[in-house]
């Protein structure tokens, strides 16, 4: 992966979540947009479960095109695996936020909230991967 | 019939497409980006592209569409933000990968996302401010965590 192609699908990304804000006044943060459309008394469910279909449909679209680009076996145990997806959602929870919501959305407004919060997980991250080892 | 529902389902389509083409999907790339001795600036490149351009559709939408586009009014750096923000991180490196990625890999079939996005959809679930209000472990109204 060159660079700048790396760029253009941040770009990509960016101009996606904007026309979310731009027409429907929207943040495309993904961990809130799940955990609301799982809450059992949500409300405004509707838009939620469209755009979760819309990734997932994306996501087959990527893995008939790219299909290297989908890790199919991970190298994580399943209890690591359990593990990780608990504090990535606790988390994101706790924090209102993820790299989608915080990272792009909430440091593309210049939110200082969002700055620390992906300052605090990525020190985090390279924490968890000094000690726990990464792709093994 | 109006196509306008389907927006935020073409956004998402984006994004996932966007995802899977720079290969945050592969954690082994995000890994990387958090490893210092085996460093892979992918990560950054596709958050500055990313940055760039929700900044400058954010700038219009403040401008033209001021009574649609949201102004997030919370400000301050409490220890719920970082302390989540911890606890997203260690998840984060542990697994390397974050909610966006986990769906989109979900989308493709990949065998392991069942067990992670369940996980993941659990941890939500528990981290709900208002559930910790219910269980006594925060305190109600303006709670520091």
């Amino acid at each position: 992966m060159s660079w700048w192609m790396a760029i253009a699908a941040g770009m990509l990304f960016g101009a996606g979540s904007g026309a979310l804000l731009y027409f429907e006044g929207r943040i495309a943060g993904i961990s809130g947009v799940l955990a609301q459309a799982v809450e059992p008394e949500a409300t405004e469910r509707g838009w939620r479960l469209r755009f979760l279909l819309g990734l997932l449909l994306g996501g087959a679209f990527v893995g008939l095109v790219w299909p290297d680009h989908i890790l199919h076996t991970h190298f994580a145990s399943p209890g690591r695996l359990v593990v990780a997806g608990l504090l990535v959602g606790v988390g994101a929870r706790l924090a209102n936020g993820c790299t989608s919501g915080h990272g792009v959305c909430g440091v593309g407004r210049f939110s200082l909230r969002s700055v620390v919060a992906v300052g605090t997980f990525t020190l985090a991250g390279a924490l968890a991967v000094r000690v726990m080892g990464g792709v093994s | 019939m109006s196509l306008r529902p389907w927006l935020p389902t073409l956004v998402g389509f984006v994004l996932a497409v966007a995802l899977g083409l720079s290969r945050l999907t592969r954690p082994e790339v995000i890994v990387g980006w958090l490893d210092p001795s085996a460093w892979d600036p992918t990560v950054l490149f596709v958050m500055i592209g990313a940055v760039s351009s929700f900044a400058l559709v954010h700038r219009l939408a403040r401008a033209r569409r001021p009574n649609v586009c949201p102004t997030p009014t919370k400000k301050a750096l409490d220890l719920r933000l970082v302390g989540g923000s911890v606890i997203f991180g260690l998840g984060w490196g542990l697994g390397g990968v974050c909610p966006g990625p986990a769906l989109t890999s979900l989308g493709a079939g990949a065998s392991w996302t069942p067990l992670f996005v369940a996980s993941m959809v659990v941890g939500l679930w528990l981290g709900a401010p208002e559930r910790w209000r219910a269980w006594g472990l925060a305190k109600e109204g303006k709670s520091r965590v």
